[in-house]
């Protein structure tokens, strides 16, 4: 199963919200759209969704238009939290499945292994409202899911997390990925973003900066990213030939290179004089490299 | 289960098992009680009252306190004493008020009432009434008729037969008829007033509390914005039904257990001398209200970011809604002016004051069917131009004046 994106636009008058995106999410993997706010994620998922029509280009699923795909093959997580206030978890949940063309007697036995996995089996009977808010969110996410999907769309499903329900909620995605469902999901959360995603699309005011794998993005750069720790000063280090910045990270330095070859003259003259504790040599983070890419856009 | 079915059974019993709506239906129902109960509560209060104590002072030498009749508010005596005397009674409390009757240019009757303290306006104007018929009593004894002749001036009544002599015309409603109609009328605009005004709020903060919440896009992204629209209408509609149902049932309950059956009977009265066309009219016109008014109370909920803005919203229909059943006030009296003819065809308005027009009025009933259809054709292309923008509506989170939504709604709709 693949979802395809090809040349797809949408234009609101004056306002360019989503200009010329081209990606490809298939089965068995987890596909992240990044991006600023306001920078189109929410647009493109409403069109994959069908809530608005696109401008121009098309949304297919297994080649043909996204409009054949049953609605009750997509799991929707909205950035913002819908949940009824007065309704039960349980009737909550019960309400969604249904929504999505389960019967009822499936989906009490999912509800209830879904919140023992995420906890919550004391809270079936408890008012939504009063539920914490990483709870709700978790609530949220099973009511997205419930259903299993075919396609599942998580806008910013880590927001309000603690780090222990946001390896709880990870677990849970990477299970549906390996049962063959098509992720997407949009997070300011880089760190998640590298941790969970194999292809990447950046999006900065509707434009596509870079689509494909995160590995070949990170190789677009090389490996510039160096650590090191001994017994150096800034200065010294500063100096080194292809070094364009250095900071003091705790207890090591970082340094960034301009081009991956720099590192070999600086491995031998920072170990001429003997033994050092650190010297490591990697990619850049997908953050700073969602940084030079926003950057890079605005010189 | 159908998602419509689905929605339209989430929306309804949501709502049922809402502890508001148990407090509402509780409110009305002891609003209908205290209709049916009326004669023994207000006993409650007047019993405590004494009739009012007057004494007369007739000068007159004519026996002109004679005319005066006590009844159980007003408790008239002749008095034996000079008028220095009865005027201090007054002072000490003794009587409420002294009547001073004497002649007028030698043969009309002068009335002067002295009291401590100004009268309650009721007892003012039963006294003036009275003041009234012995003066005319007054005036036919200085005629010096006979008893008789006397008798037969106050007893006359003449009856107004009304006959149409066209042979196309319809035949007229007396006026009986008409005053029946008139207060049949009155109360299912009063009714229709009562519910849209609670409902339209119910619906509006629904859908924009589910726009709000998100709830609306994961809705429309399983089902189609046609479908939340009218599972949203319907369950507020089949919601205020129930209650309307809750409320007559026991409406009949009351009617026919207090008071032993009294209000039963005047019911009964009533209702037969309504003819079946005009109940149809009337129940027609209340039920499309209600559709009408719930329709534009989702939409508009639709167009608002916050539930908080729903009150503002809203504010043009209710003031549409309160210029309707002032005007059906205003043809209590007077079902024939203009201002009520024009009203009843705009569909805003028609389901409350139509009603009237058909019952009090000798209108042809092609009119009522035609004011029917309009208000029916405004539903309908409502709702066909509500599906245009709906979709874009609970997408949109913008600011700015509806006509501004409205189109940007479109826009995204397209």
């Amino acid at each position: 199963m693949t979802l395809t994106i090809e040349h797809l636009s949408k234009r609101f008058q004056e306002f360019v919200a989503v200009d010329n995106l081209n990606f490809t999410a298939k089965q068995g993997e987890i596909f992240g759209l990044i991006g600023q706010n306001g920078a189109g994620k929410t647009t493109t998922f409403r069109m994959i969704l069908n809530l608005i029509a696109p401008t121009s280009g098309a949304i297919k699923w297994e080649g043909e238009s996204v409009h054949t795909l049953n609605r009750d093959w997509i799991g929707y997580l909205p950035e913002e939290r819908g949940l009824y206030p007065k309704m039960t978890v349980g009737d909550q949940l019960l309400f969604f499945g249904q929504l999505r063309g389960k019967s009822k007697r499936t989906l009490i036995l999912e509800i209830n292994e879904w919140l023992e996995r995420f906890e919550l089996t004391d809270k079936r009977k408890v008012l939504t409202e009063t539920l914490s808010k990483g709870n709700q969110q978790k609530v949220q996410l099973i009511a997205s899911l419930i259903h299993k999907p075919r396609l599942l769309i998580l806008d910013e499903p880590f927001s309000g997390l603690d780090p222990v329900n946001a390896g709880l909620l990870k677990n849970a995605i990477i299970a549906l990925k390996n049962q063959g469902t098509v992720i997407i999901f949009s997070s300011h959360r880089m760190d998640h973003v590298e941790e969970l995603c194999d292809h990447i699309c950046l999006l900065k005011r509707g434009k596509s900066l870079f689509s494909g794998a995160i590995i070949d993005l990170k190789k677009q750069y090389g490996k510039v990213n160096l650590t090191v720790r001994g017994p150096f000063m800034t200065s010294d280090l500063s100096g080194l030939p292809g070094v364009i910045s250095v900071s003091e990270e705790k207890d090591m330095y970082r340094l960034i290179l301009s081009h991956e070859d720099d590192a070999r003259p600086i491995f031998k003259t920072l170990t001429q004089d003997g033994f050092i504790e650190r010297f490591s040599l990697d990619y850049l983070s997908l953050e700073e490299l969602f940084k030079r890419k926003v950057a890079g856009e605005n010189v | 289960m159908s998602k419509f079915m689905l929605l339209f059974s989430q929306s309804y019993t949501s709502k049922l098992k809402a502890k508001s709506f148990y407090i509402t239906t509780l409110i009305m129902l002891i609003g209908v009680a205290c209709f049916f109960l009326w004669p023994t509560i207000s006993g409650w209060f007047a019993t405590a009252d004494k009739p009012l104590s007057i004494v007369i002072v007739d000068q007159t030498k004519e026996n002109a306190a004679s005319y005066f009749n006590s009844n159980k508010k007003i408790s008239f005596k002749t008095s034996n004493h000079s008028l220095k005397e009865e005027e201090n009674q007054v002072l000490k409390g003794k009587t409420d008020a002294l009547l001073l009757l004497s002649l007028k240019n030698g043969d009309q009757l002068n009335a002067e009432l002295q009291t401590k303290k100004p009268l309650e306006l009721n007892n003012q104007q039963m006294l003036e009434q009275q003041v009234q018929s012995a003066s005319q009593l007054f005036t036919i004894q200085q005629l010096k008729l006979t008893a008789d002749q006397a008798q037969r001036i106050m007893n006359q009544n003449v009856q107004l037969s009304q006959k149409v002599i066209s042979q196309a015309a319809e035949k007229g409603k007396t006026s009986e008829e008409k005053t029946t109609a008139t207060i049949v009328s009155y109360a299912v605009a009063f009714i229709i007033y009562l519910f849209v005004l609670s409902y339209l709020s119910i619906i509006s903060s629904e859908v924009a509390a589910e726009k709000d919440s998100r709830i609306m896009e994961i809705i429309i992204s399983s089902t189609s914005p046609v479908m939340h629209l009218l599972s949203r209408v319907s369950g507020v509609l089949a919601l205020a039904m129930t209650q309307f149902a809750v409320l007559i049932a026991a409406a009949l309950i009351m009617a026919r257990s207090f008071q032993s059956g009294k209000y039963w009977d005047l019911l009964n009265d009533l209702f037969s001398s309504l003819t079946a066309g005009y109940t149809a009219y009337a129940i027609f016109f209340f039920f499309f209200a209600c559709v009408l008014y719930t329709l534009m109370g989702a939409v508009l909920g639709s167009l608002v970011n916050k539930v908080q803005d729903v009150g503002q919203a809203v504010m043009p229909v209710t003031m549409m809604l309160m210029v309707g059943f002032f005007i059906a006030i205003s043809g209590m009296s007077n079902p024939d002016t203009l201002l009520i003819k024009i009203f009843s065809y705009i569909p805003f308005t028609a389901s409350m004051i139509m009603p009237m027009r058909i019952g009090a009025t000798d209108m042809s009933l092609w009119q009522a069917l035609l004011s029917l259809l309009i208000l029916g054709g405004t539903i309908v292309g409502l709702f066909l131009f509500s599906l245009r923008f709906y979709r874009g509506s609970v997408l949109t989170y913008a600011n700015g004046s509806f006509i501004k939504k409205i189109k940007q709604a479109i826009l995204l709709s397209k």
